[in-house]
């Protein structure tokens, strides 16, 4: 193809006017990587010319600046404390006491300016006395139809019973599975499964969708899906792998506020009240999210971009990250807490929703930054004693901690 | 859009900026955001794309800002930055799957079909209704080329411009479309709808 015949294509795809044939040569020729020079040409000619200008709205440059501010931060954060020294220092310390921490089950290393030199790695004393608070585990309501409740960690494996045509099962500890009747049924009947705080479940729905809640959360879903869309109303977290179904989009609702609409992909959402934001993180497919707490904006998300909806504040438009951090958000799921850059205070509401206990703040608490995973299978007090080698000074209470200075 | 250039030459902001002063940046943010996007949407037809694109050409310049000290020009350093970007992206899909791509997002006029759904019905609704919302030159000359048929000289002659601004109108035109559309919620790949009225 000569200069001037790419060039013609060139014009002809910024119109849409280009034909199948010609607009497969033309990507043809660009990913074979020659005269990319004509392509330079044109976007210098497209860069020079004030007609193609103007086609940003205040929304997107409001979403990139919040996530190039977030990176910045991120970056400076590191460079407050010459990061990679420090760093892979205090990795090297964690990695030595790596065989102490598979015996206790803690991996936790600390990231701060003020404590990071006087912190060596000594061994969590692991003594779970009697009086100890024991993590979460598999535990679950199921609530039928006519509000009947079940307890799920302590009912039988097996068959739980019908409602409607689908038969309800308990397969495994922790996994509750429905199977379609051969009848489709006219009545719609809701069930609604909730985890109360320090508890996890695993959810099969009729279409073979699954999905996974966090502690102190719930999703309310009809026993068959026999309308031309499947929807299902959650609170707190939840992970959904949702069957591919074509005909029959997969709508989540979150608290009302937010509405996620799929065909078939994996993601995340974590909407628990005392979270500022409504994240929603997509790990596989595309999900189309809407905002209707304000007038329905919309996003489509792509893999790896997680949404933000501010809870606060109904003028901020749905923030997209790309890139998102997918281990930090997945991390529950696969039995760990896992902190980037993480605040005492948003640690440790993940612990009082874990081990279902009130953690109160003293004055002057230190402003600590954590990064690192604990696994979940810890008890309280082992948590608290590797938190304690951290700088964190916790007191219990019952089934109250309080952070002191 | 250049709120801030009087105040500083861009080679003074670029050394601010270098040292970490983040009011540079957010200076120099402000002045290219939008030629950087507008430029990506313009190329790739994709408003998700080119957000991406031009979100990751200022994290670059960003978190990259030591290179900056040798850079005589900082604009063309930017646009190289973006040209580069745009390339890899538009390289980035099999030939197949990119053909795809432009064809769901292809904003195309067709009356729909008498036994067509209401929900397509619909969608060629909004795209007349997004068409009005063009500047009015930019309006005819769309209309003339995608609902007359009209040639780009034909169109030259009837409103008395060049044939390259025509061409110029119509392209801004579909850039601008494809965003509005986007944002409306409509050019959305699994929105089996969308596909099928907009290819």
């Amino acid at each position: 193809m000569t200069g001037s015949e790419l060039k013609h294509l060139l014009e002809q795809y910024l119109d849409e006017s280009i034909s199948e044939q010609d607009f497969k040569k033309l990507f043809h020729s660009l990913s074979n990587g020659v005269n990319t020079s004509e392509w330079e040409q044109v976007m210098d000619d497209i860069l020079k010319n004030e007609h193609f200008r103007g086609l940003s709205g205040n929304k997107e440059k409001q979403q990139a600046l919040i996530h190039i501010k977030s990176i910045a931060e991120q970056q400076s954060t590191q460079i407050a404390t010459p990061v990679k020294n420090i760093f892979t220092r205090k990795l090297a310390r964690w990695m030595a006491a790596a065989s102490v921490i598979l015996i206790s089950g803690a991996a936790i290393f600390f990231w701060s300016q003020s404590t990071n030199e006087k912190n060596t790695a000594r061994t969590p004393v692991n003594n779970s006395s009697a009086a100890d608070i024991l993590p979460g585990g598999q535990k679950a309501v199921l609530k039928l139809a006519d509000g009947t409740t079940i307890s799920l960690d302590d009912a039988n494996k097996g068959s739980l019973g019908k409602q409607g045509y689908s038969n309800i099962e308990k397969r495994e500890e922790g996994q509750l599975v429905y199977h379609p009747g051969d009848i489709i049924g006219k009545d719609v009947l809701y069930n609604t499964l909730s985890t109360p705080r320090g508890g996890q479940y695993e959810l099969v729905l009729p279409d073979n969708t699954r999905v996974w809640l966090n502690a102190a959360s719930s999703i309310t879903y009809p026993v068959a899906f026999n309308g031309n869309n499947r929807k299902v109303h959650i609170t707190g977290e939840a992970y959904f792998e949702v069957a591919p179904d074509k005909s029959k989009p997969f709508i989540v609702d979150v608290n009302g506020s937010v509405s996620v609409e799929v065909l078939g992909t994996h993601f995340n959402i974590n909407s628990y009240a005392d979270e500022g934001l409504i994240n929603t993180t997509l790990l596989e497919g595309k999900i189309r999210l809407a905002n209707n707490r304000t007038t329905g904006e919309a996003v489509v998300l792509s893999p790896r971009q997680q949404a933000q909806v501010n809870k606060s504040n109904d003028n901020l438009p749905i923030a997209v990250v790309n890139n998102a951090n997918v281990e930090e958000v997945m991390a529950w799921k696969n039995g760990y807490f896992h902190f980037t850059n993480t605040s005492l205070e948003a640690m440790m509401r993940q612990v009082e929703r874990w081990y279902d206990v009130k953690v109160i703040f003293e004055n002057n608490t230190p402003q600590l930054r954590f990064a690192g995973e604990i696994k979940r299978d810890l008890t309280l007090s082992q948590l608290l004693e590797g938190l304690s080698e951290m700088g964190v000074n916790v007191e219990r209470k019952g089934r109250e901690l309080f952070v002191k200075p | 859009m250049d709120d801030y250039s009087p105040l500083y030459d861009e080679k003074t902001l670029v050394e601010r900026l270098v040292k970490g002063d983040e009011a540079a940046f957010d200076a120099l943010f402000h002045t290219y955001w939008d030629q950087v996007y507008s430029f990506a949407l313009v190329m790739t037809k994709s408003p998700p794309a080119a957000q991406d694109i031009s979100q990751e050409v200022f994290v670059d310049i960003f978190t990259k800002r030591n290179n900056l000290a040798d850079v005589t020009n900082f604009r063309s350093y930017l646009f190289q930055m973006a040209k580069f970007k745009i390339l890899t992206r538009l390289r980035r899909n099999k030939v197949e799957t990119a053909y795809k791509e432009f064809l769901i997002h292809r904003i195309d006029l067709q009356q729909p079909s008498a036994d067509a759904s209401l929900q397509e019905k619909n969608l060629h609704e909004a795209v007349l209704q997004a068409i009005e919302k063009l500047p009015p030159q930019q309006r005819t000359a769309f209309q003339l080329s995608r609902m007359q048929g009209l040639t780009h000289e034909q169109i030259s002659v009837t409103m008395g411009i060049s044939k390259k601004t025509v061409k110029d109108y119509i392209v801004r035109a579909i850039a601008f479309l494809r965003k509005h559309l986007y944002d409306e919620g409509l050019l959305m790949v699994s929105a089996g709808a969308a596909i099928t009225f907009l290819k």
